[in-house]
């Protein structure tokens, strides 16, 4: 396969990738892992005039945390994140990362690539929603901070604008007393995207059965991945049971809006249903830890 | 038959290319570049059923750096394809298309880019035909036709009957019918079809080119380009698998073909992974339907069989799968009565093909399903009924396939002692099942494609002039298989001389006749073949030996790379052995010792009579019947295999794993251990794939939704167990040594196997592949049997 | 399109080369460096056959534009054997019959290299999941499985 003629770019920080992407905006592609992009221009998807590789823009590079929580540089690709210990509250996310396609893609596809390509089935999406993730964008002389919640708009279109730059995911600290799981069913084990895939998080009060929060987030069911309000919402002040987890994960199930692409509706509700029920027993273990 | 004392045969020995792929030394069709290479492509119809109206090369070919454009009106209407009873392709569809992908012209470039650049350049007009894309619509009344000379879209029609099935029916305490579908599949080797052809202005064709046989593709591109066969060599380099659908000519070789002839420039041309899809030749989607008859005491008594096949646009080797579909029943199970109508049918999808246990492979999936079913409704263990029907050695099948060896008996214990089947079968927990079946294939079609009496294949070996090192020069395929090794390790057993002592040359027409890999025939046919080869050089060394040294050459023999004697009579040579130290002065390893070696003696034979060049031939007597379709199924010798696989189910998902397999084979006799292990492990999986993942899927306008190796899921290491290997050797009378096929018949048992395994975890028949989560989820939930 | 001059290590070698920003890594090496050992088999990142190593991580070479191995350093299948001395993994695939067609071979040993490297004495999982980028169609991957195995051995057994 042989993509079209573009020139490329390689800025040297994030400034000189902002001016850039200031000059060319949509006729300027950005590069991170690859593992999305390259296939694009080789299907003659985007046929953009540059390609801007963000290989030495070290900024949005790796992890780091404050008192707040954990920054996670945009560039930072799924195999750091797999191999990276975010703790009980954040093990959904390395389990996530851990099963992006294969070892060969974890190690050029990003955190970033994997969210503004917005795939609805995209493997880190759900930990991050479920984990209140808030994605930073750059462009020249200015950035805003918006939920990933309300990133995703449709399958491949999300909120930025062409001369934006994702440069952080910030991971806000959980309370004490959180965990986190990630299920993801495909047909083989590897080199696969996700029939449905669900993250949950669960925050236990001081008796270490009561739920004080709980958050659920689906993969591959929407036009985009998404936050299960309804059945979140619903085990909060609620005991850590196997019932009440069951009954989230029926409400899961219908806030699901699956359509029917690559599985019946049917059976991706029934998935949902039972992902959602797992994701929640291990995160409960993982919050009880 | 008591096993023979082997030195080199029958052993571990390194494969002897492995060296040179395991640095990356080894190259592929693609990896070969010319001096002046010009570079191909070929434009592909958009559109999967039209008439073309007209075709307007003329903005490519004035694009800067565009060498050639050539589309039917350059190259003619010969008509091609795989049997000659059905040539139903051109090189490139001047009036009509017939599939999305089907061929309308080709362009040679300076550079791929430019090629591309100029395929869009191309102005094809259509006017667009009704699709048919199913079989059903397919036999529809008043649906569209594909080709006026198949009317009623029927490819090959298949009507036999052994016996007599509804008096059989008569005598019957039960009679069950069990139906099954499965997918399109991909031969998912992992090398894309490539070539590179170069002309010269003498008239020869050089045409290197990642085949599975070249003397197909000779004979096919020397048709279709009138030129000579003699000045038409096709020389296969490495090849990176390809398990049935790269037996054929292709669109690729010839368009390159016909490139270089028109620029007199060397052209490569390689497939996308895209292009291999649409090129196919694999698996047809088989509905096979069968109703058996059987005594309540376990005696399989009759079957009637019906089986439609949806072949796709044109024929390819589909004439022999639709054949192949019925008569692989025969065995390995006394059958007395059998009656098969199959019948392939032509849609607006790429053509069908052979791939890995051709045509035999769905149809062993439904029937060995039913077995389970049958042992069920009996209450015998589907093991015990399997043996109670079993065929041995000596035993010729309704259809006249002769079981000259066949070890199934010894297969079917081995694996049910290996695998512990009698502490499993119907005591594992819910959730995991065990299941077994068993297979058996050709070791080589009996007959070529083309009607001949061909030698299936010959060899010819030569001695270099120092008499060290023996060349074998054969068109033998190589694919991965192992063939080169194969026939170097018969060459060294047969000549008596160490296995590092001989050079495998292969894969070129100008060395040799060989139809190549398919049919599993290399071992059995290419084998022969060496070793007449090689016993001929050995006749011709040892009678100049025992001229020379005064002795009776039948008390000669050479072993291990030494002259062996016979009786008491001491051999003296030493007047030879100053005569080549002389010779060779001053070179290293010069030979010693007190026995006579094989490079002396070759050496002397040299110095009497010239390059020692031996040949060989091989092709088989006349077997089987006398019917319509006899020569499909017909070889001179039948392997068999037996597999058990444990799975686990996930009653929540759908989702299975498949946790243990055992696979016995019978090999005759195995040349290579390691060899035979790593064809069966290869078929296990590629079988396990085809019963859990694989599926071919168009679109409703007949396009490729399936175009990668990310859509078409072959199994990956994680979702292989280990293979507990098992081989037996019945020792094949009519192979050489002893020895017969191995590569396609360990596929067959492996898809039933799965089923049955699944069955017995969940209660659950199910008649249709692949076995996704969603479908099998889907029909426990029907069964009211899902968590 | 201007061409990008880019420096890196290939094979414990500086290279300096020019190439065109849509060139990937898999197409410079094979077409631009003559280095056909890293094969094309998908052009995707669904089969593996492009494996190498850059900055001894597998990746696929196929996903990668040859502009970013500036700087870096690129070790394909040529760069294992010392010599005429083959690299362990070399040697034990040959002995234990995992090669078949050969075609995944490169990129399996690769996947297999920087396993061993990151952990001298891995389960069977951990091999599995290796080499879970680099598919096979012959070998049913038992015996490459083996031959990693035997290959950790050998070098646990030397160190």
């Amino acid at each position: 396969m042989i993509m079209q003629k573009f020139d490329y770019q390689a800025p040297a920080d994030l400034k000189e990738a902002c001016q850039i992407m200031a000059n060319y905006g949509d006729k300027a592609k950005l590069l991170a892992g690859g593992t999305d992009l390259l296939i694009a221009l080789k299907k003659n998807r985007i046929s953009p005039s540059q390609v801007v590789a963000l290989d030495q823009v070290d900024e949005i590079k790796g992890l780091w945390s404050d008192d707040d929580g954990i920054y996670l540089g945009a560039r930072t690709t799924a195999a750091e994140i797999a191999d990276s210990d975010f703790g009980a509250a954040g093990q959904a996310l390395a389990e996530a990362a851990a099963q992006v396609g294969s070892p060969l893609v974890r190690n050029l596809a990003t955190v970033g690539g994997n969210l503004v390509t917005a795939m609805p089935a995209a493997d880190m999406a759900p930990p991050l929603l479920v984990m209140q993730a808030g994605v930073v964008l750059e462009k020249l002389g200015d950035n805003r901070e918006i939920a990933l919640d309300d990133f995703f708009v449709g399958p491949g279109e999300q909120v930025m604008l062409p001369e934006e730059i994702m440069s952080l995911i910030f991971l806000p600290e959980l309370p004490s007393g959180s965990g986190s799981a990630f299920e993801k069913l495909g047909v083989r084990k590897a080199l696969e995207r996700s029939i449905v895939s669900v993250a949950a998080l669960i925050t236990l009060a001081d008796d270490g059965k009561t739920i004080q929060e709980a958050r659920i987030a689906l993969g591959a069911v929407a036009p985009t991945p998404m936050l299960a309000a309804t059945a979140g919402a619903g085990l909060c002040g609620k005991k850590a049971t196997k019932k009440n987890f069951s009954a989230a994960a029926k409400t899961t199930a219908q806030e699901a809006r699956p359509r029917g692409l690559r599985t019946s509706a049917v059976y991706s509700r029934l998935m949902v249903e039972q992902l959602t029920m797992r994701a929640l027993t291990r995160a409960y273990a993982a919050a009880s830890r | 038959m008591p096993k023979k004392q082997f030195d080199v045969l029958n052993t571990r020995a390194p494969r002897v290319d492995a060296a040179i792929k395991a640095t990356g030394q080894a190259q592929y069709a693609d990896d070969l570049n010319r001096t002046g290479q010009l570079y191909g492509a070929i434009l592909q119809s958009p559109l999967a059923h039209a008439k073309i109206i007209s075709i307007d090369t003329s903005r490519a070919e004035r694009l800067p750096g565009v060498k050639a454009v050539i589309t039917a009106k350059d190259v003619g209407l010969t008509p091609y394809g795989v049997s000659p009873a059905r040539y139903d392709e051109t090189l490139f569809a001047s009036e009509r298309v017939r599939y999305i992908g089907d061929e309308i012209a080709a362009v040679a470039a300076t550079d791929l880019a430019t090629a591309r650049q100029a395929l869009e350049l191309i102005k094809v007009e259509y006017e667009e035909l009704p699709v048919v894309l199913t079989m059903d619509d397919a036999v529809a009344d008043n649906a569209p036709q594909l080709h006026d000379d198949y009317p009623g879209n029927i490819s090959a029609e298949v009507h036999q009957e052994f016996g007599d099935v509804a008096a059989a029916f008569k005598e019957c305490d039960f009679i069950h019918t069990h139906s099954l579908t499965n997918k399109r599949q991909d031969g998912g080797f992992i090398e894309p079809h490539a070539c590179v052809a170069e002309y010269d202005h003498d008239g020869r064709l050089t045409l290197y080119t990642s085949t599975q046989v070249a003397h197909y593709v000779q004979r096919t591109v020397a048709m279709v380009t009138g030129i000579p066969i003699g000045r038409v060599r096709i020389v296969r380099p490495c090849v990176g698998g390809g398990f049935g659908p790269k037996c054929e000519a292709t669109p690729l070789e010839m368009s390159a073909s016909f490139l270089a002839i028109k620029t007199g420039c060397p052209v490569k041309l390689t497939y996308s992974r895209e292009q291999v899809f649409l090129h196919s030749r694999a698996r047809h989607q088989f509905f096979h339907e069968m109703t058996t008859g059987f005594k309540k005491d376990g005696t399989i008594m009759a079957l009637d069989h019906t089986c439609r096949l949806d072949g796709g646009a044109y024929s390819s080797f589909g004439i022999a799968t639709v054949y192949y579909a019925g008569s692989l029943l025969g065995a390995p199970y006394r059958l007395p009565n059998m009656k098969y109508d199959g019948t392939r049918i032509y849609t607006n999808k790429p053509a069908c093909g052979a791939q890995r246990g051709h045509g035999g492979v769905a149809a062993r999936a439904c029937f060995e399903q039913q077995l389970d079913i049958i042992a069920e409704e009996l209450k015998i263990d589907p093991i015990k009924l399997r043996m109670m029907n079993m065929m041995e050695t000596g035993d010729t099948t309704c259809n006249a396939l002769d079981m000259s060896s066949l070890g199934m008996k010894e297969c079917v214990e081995a694996v049910k002692k290996s695998s512990k089947w009698q502490k499993k079968k119907g005591k594992l927990p819910d959730g995991k099942g065990i299941g077994m079946a068993c297979g058996f294939f050709v070791s080589g079609a009996g007959y070529p494609i083309y009607r001949s009496d061909t030698f299936h294949s010959t060899a010819e070996i030569k001695v270099a002039e120092d008499g060290g090192t023996v060349i074998l020069r054969s068109g033998i395929a190589e694919i991965g298989q192992g063939a080169d090794t194969m026939v170097a390790m018969i060459t060294a057993e047969t000549l008596g001389i160490p296995l590092s002592d001989v050079r495998v040359d292969s894969g070129d027409t100008d060395y040799s006749v060989d139809l190549g890999a398919y049919s599993s025939r290399q071992t059995l046919m290419s084998g022969h073949a060496t070793k007449d080869a090689a016993e001929n050089v050995k006749a011709q060394i040892l009678e100049v030996v025992a001229d020379k040294l005064n002795m009776d050459v039948k008390n000669l023999d050479f072993k291990n790379g030494f002259v062996k004697v016979k009786g008491r009579k001491k051999l003296d040579f030493a007047k030879f052995r100053d005569y080549y130290r002389k010779e060779h002065r001053g070179w290293p390893n010069l030979p010693e010792g007190d026995e006579l070696s094989f490079t002396e003696a070759a050496r002397m034979a040299y110095l009497e009579k010239g390059t020692i060049v031996g040949t060989g031939k091989y092709k088989p007597p006349i077997l089987g019947g006398k019917f319509k379709g006899a020569a499909v199924g017909t070889s001179p010798a039948y392997g068999g295999s037996a597999q058990v696989v444990e799975v686990t189910v996930d009653r929540a998902t759908g989702k299975i794993t498949v946790d243990d397999m055992t696979d016995a084979h019978d090999c005759g006799l195995a040349i290579n251990k390691t060899m035979v292990e790593g064809q069966m492990q290869g078929s296990l999986s590629m079988g396990l794939g085809e019963a859990l993942f694989e599926e071919v899927k168009f679109d409703e306008k007949g396009a490729l939704m399936t175009p990668s190796l990310g859509e078409y899921r072959i199994a990956t290491a994680l979702d292989m167990p280990n293979i507990d290997t098992l081989i037996i050797e019945s020792g094949e009378p009519n192979g050489p040594f002893g020895a017969k096929e191995v590569g396609e018949g360990a596929i067959m048992p492996t898809i039933p196997a799965i089923l049955n395994a699944v069955y017995d975890a969940t209660g659950v028949r199910i008649t249709e592949l692949p076995l996704t989560p969603e479908r099998v989820l889907l029909a426990l939930k029907e069964a009211g049997k899902n968590a | 399109m201007k061409k990008c001059h880019i420096t890196f290590q290939l094979n414990g070698s500086l290279r300096e080369i020019l190439v065109d920003p849509n060139q990937t890594l898999v197409r410079m090496l094979r077409e631009d460096l003559g280095l056909t050992g890293t094969k094309n088999g998908c052009g995707e990142g669904d089969c593996g056959s492009c494996t190498v190593l850059l900055d001894d991580e597998p990746i696929n070479s196929c996903l990668v534009l040859a502009a970013q191995v500036d700087g870096h350093k690129v070790t394909t299948i040529e760069g294992l054997a010392d010599g005429d001395k083959l690299h362990p993994l070399q040697t034990s695939f040959i002995e234990n019959g995992a090669i078949q067609c050969g075609f995944c071979t490169p990129g399996m040993i690769l996947s297999a290299k920087a396993l061993l490297e990151q952990q001298p004495n891995p389960s069977e999982l951990d091999i599995r999941t290796a080499i879970s980028g680099n598919l096979c169609r012959c070998t049913g991957y038992q015996k490459i499985v083996e031959s990693i195995k035997a290959a950790a051995n050998n070098c646990q057994g030397e160190s």
